[in-house]
């Protein structure tokens, strides 16, 4: 017998036999009876160790180099620079944009919905932006509202002079917030008007970011910072592709199961009936490397419409929303809708400064007294005008995001243009998103906000170039039929939303296997390098 | 058969499903030996309780 197997089944089968016959009746047999087992027991403990330094030696030969060293940090680096120039050169946008106030805006607007940690922080946040621009504000431009002035002027003493002032702010935030609980739509009506006020400087200031940021990153134009950023980003999925290192790392850790690998699983099995033409010889690298390359392709397609199906909904509420606006050509004398409000928002904050003045003088102890009845009064007026005035601004948001859509609008705009739109308005983006996922957390709204742009600014997505916001399309269809011709047999049902997790992973299971095969290591030795490290409990012994 | 204690294998010739399953039933049968061990003291003691 030369097979350790066969001789150990039999040798413990008879080794069992010998144990059972024996007698234990008396201390004599008793004895014995164990002084036969610690004689296997040795014997056994000795075949053990033999055999776990064996299988030990026998894993690690198997041991392949891990990934090639990459300088991921690099490649990160050069792809957030790259990006940055991007959202600095974006046509899409403006200075608003560009120098975040949108964001800050979204923040402020929506204060009360979200009850965000600290209203200072944002205050913080565009003090810091116009400082920035080289723009120092003091407290002679928070004069909206005789509100803001107040608040404003304790808020500046503490920033300037850099004094722990928190509860002095909380204090001074109450006294107002009981006379005047629209404090914070003040706040940023000040800040709006002081944003459009400073246009110029901060379009100079982007200018300057914009001619900086392209010479360090050798960026000619925008589309030259496209192209870039493609290439950039096919490196990084290049060096991120998944190794057979990584896979093995992932069966250690329970995230694959090696057993779904195997030749005899019928996952497996299923996986290989479903996604390969049946004319294909599963055996033949060849053949088999050729199915793979269209799996490949068919599983960025399908990642990219698994992406598409979490915001669809968005899409669908742009199109009902926008569906009837047209490009309007302006006859001689006519405004746009964005400039009329702008006219009335500018004649509102006149009115408001005459009355502001008419409340400070009304407080000057020098000028003619007048009773306090007047001065509540005046007060008053200017609280409603500038509800007015808030009211007005998001009029003008409307009109401005409509006028950003009518820039682009065509009957056959497509979703990528959407997704452009949206990534290159961040308020508009999160507006959207609020309303279409009924969130009330700001912390989701961010979290959505994150996925909208990792999927809206992928430079991997080609369906979203083809598919029309206006026109009916069947995304699905057109993916199964494109696959269908590559005899790749799946159907709509595969790609809706509860089969298409499963399709990824079969196709993956698939390319895995594949990848597996062409290297040196093979699904068997990898289930081995697996049961080993299962069954010496740790892989340093 | 031979005496065991001059008998050698030679494990290359297992197959890597051989191989986990051979330690696994060595492991099996040590276990299983463990088991049938005789511990006299408490045997008494459960005879005179």
């Amino acid at each position: 017998m030369n097979n350790f197997l066969d001789f150990i089944l039999k040798d413990i089968d008879t080794k069992t036999q010998v144990l059972s016959a024996m007698p234990i009746k008396t201390k004599t047999n008793k004895k014995k009876y164990n002084e036969k087992i610690s004689e296997y027991q040795k014997k056994y403990t000795d075949y053990k160790s033999n055999l776990r330094n064996y299988l030990l030696a026998k894993s690690r030969s198997f041991e392949i180099k891990d990934k090639e060293n990459v300088d991921f940090n690099a490649l990160n680096e050069r792809v957030t620079a790259l990006e940055h120039v991007k959202f600095l050169l974006n046509p899409a946008n403006t200075y608003l944009e560009k120098m975040g106030f949108d964001v800050l805006l979204y923040q402020l607007s929506n204060y009360n919905t979200f009850n965000f940690n600290s209203l200072n922080e944002i205050i913080n946040g565009f003090l810091d932006k116009f400082a920035l621009a080289g723009i120092p504000l003091t407290k002679e431009d928070f004069n909206y509202t005789c509100y803001v002035e107040e608040y404003m002027a304790s808020f500046l003493e503490i920033r300037e002079k850099k004094i722990e002032g928190h509860e002095r702010l909380a204090n001074v935030f109450e006294q107002i917030y009981w006379v005047n609980p629209d404090i914070i739509e003040h706040i940023e009506l000040n800040f709006r008007k002081l944003i459009r006020k400073n246009e110029k400087k901060f379009t100079a200031y982007i200018n300057d970011l914009q001619k900086k940021a392209m010479a360090d990153n050798q960026v000619n134009n925008y589309m030259d910072c496209l192209e870039k950023i493609q290439n950039a980003y096919q490196d990084i999925h290049n060096a991120n592709r998944e190794s057979v290192a990584d896979i093995i790392e992932a069966c250690e850790k329970g995230e694959m199961d090696i057993n779904s690998f195997m030749q005899d699983s019928k996952i497996r099995s299923s996986a290989y009936e479903f996604l390969v033409p049946e004319t294909v010889d599963k055996n033949d690298v060849a053949a088999m490397q050729k199915v793979c390359i269209v799996l490949e392709r068919l599983e960025t397609n399908v990642i990219e419409y698994n992406g598409y199906m979490s915001f669809e909904k968005m899409i669908q509420n742009f199109k009902e929303e926008y569906k009837d606006v047209k490009k309007v050509e302006l006859k001689k004398g006519e405004v746009s809708g964005l400039r009329s409000v702008l006219n009335k928002i500018e004649d509102g904050e006149q009115e408001l400064e005459k009355l502001n003045k008419r409340i400070a003088g009304n407080k000057n102890p020098f000028f003619d007294f007048k009773n306090e009845m007047d001065l509540k009064q005046l007060k008053s007026k200017s609280v409603m005008k500038a509800k007015e005035l808030y009211e007005l601004y998001q009029k003008y948001d409307e009109e401005y995001f409509k006028d950003k859509v009518m820039d682009i609008i065509n009957p056959t705009l497509t979703v990528k243009d959407v997704l452009n739109l949206y990534a290159s308005f961040d308020y508009f983006k999160k507006k959207a998103i609020q309303n279409t996922f009924k969130l009330t957390n700001y912390e989701d709204v961010k979290r959505y906000s994150e996925d909208f742009d990792k999927f809206a600014t992928n430079p991997m997505n080609v369906i979203m170039e083809g598919v029309p916001v206006f026109e009916e399309t069947n995304i699905p269809k057109v993916i199964v039929n494109k696959y269908r011709l590559n005899g790749i047999k799946i159907d709509e049902m595969d790609l809706s939303i509860d089969n298409i997790q499963s399709l990824l992973n079969r196709i993956q299971l698939i390319l895995r296997i594949h990848k597996i095969e062409t290297s040196t290591l093979s699904v068997e030795k990898i289930w081995f390098m697996i049961q080993v490290r299962n069954l010496l409990q740790t892989k340093e012994v | 058969m031979k005496n065991e204690k001059t008998v050698e294998f030679d494990l290359s010739l297992l197959s890597l499903q051989e191989l986990v399953s051979v330690y696994q039933k060595v492991e099996e049968f040590l276990e299983y030996l463990e088991s049938k061990k005789i511990v006299e003291e408490e045997k008494e003691k459960e005879e005179n309780e």
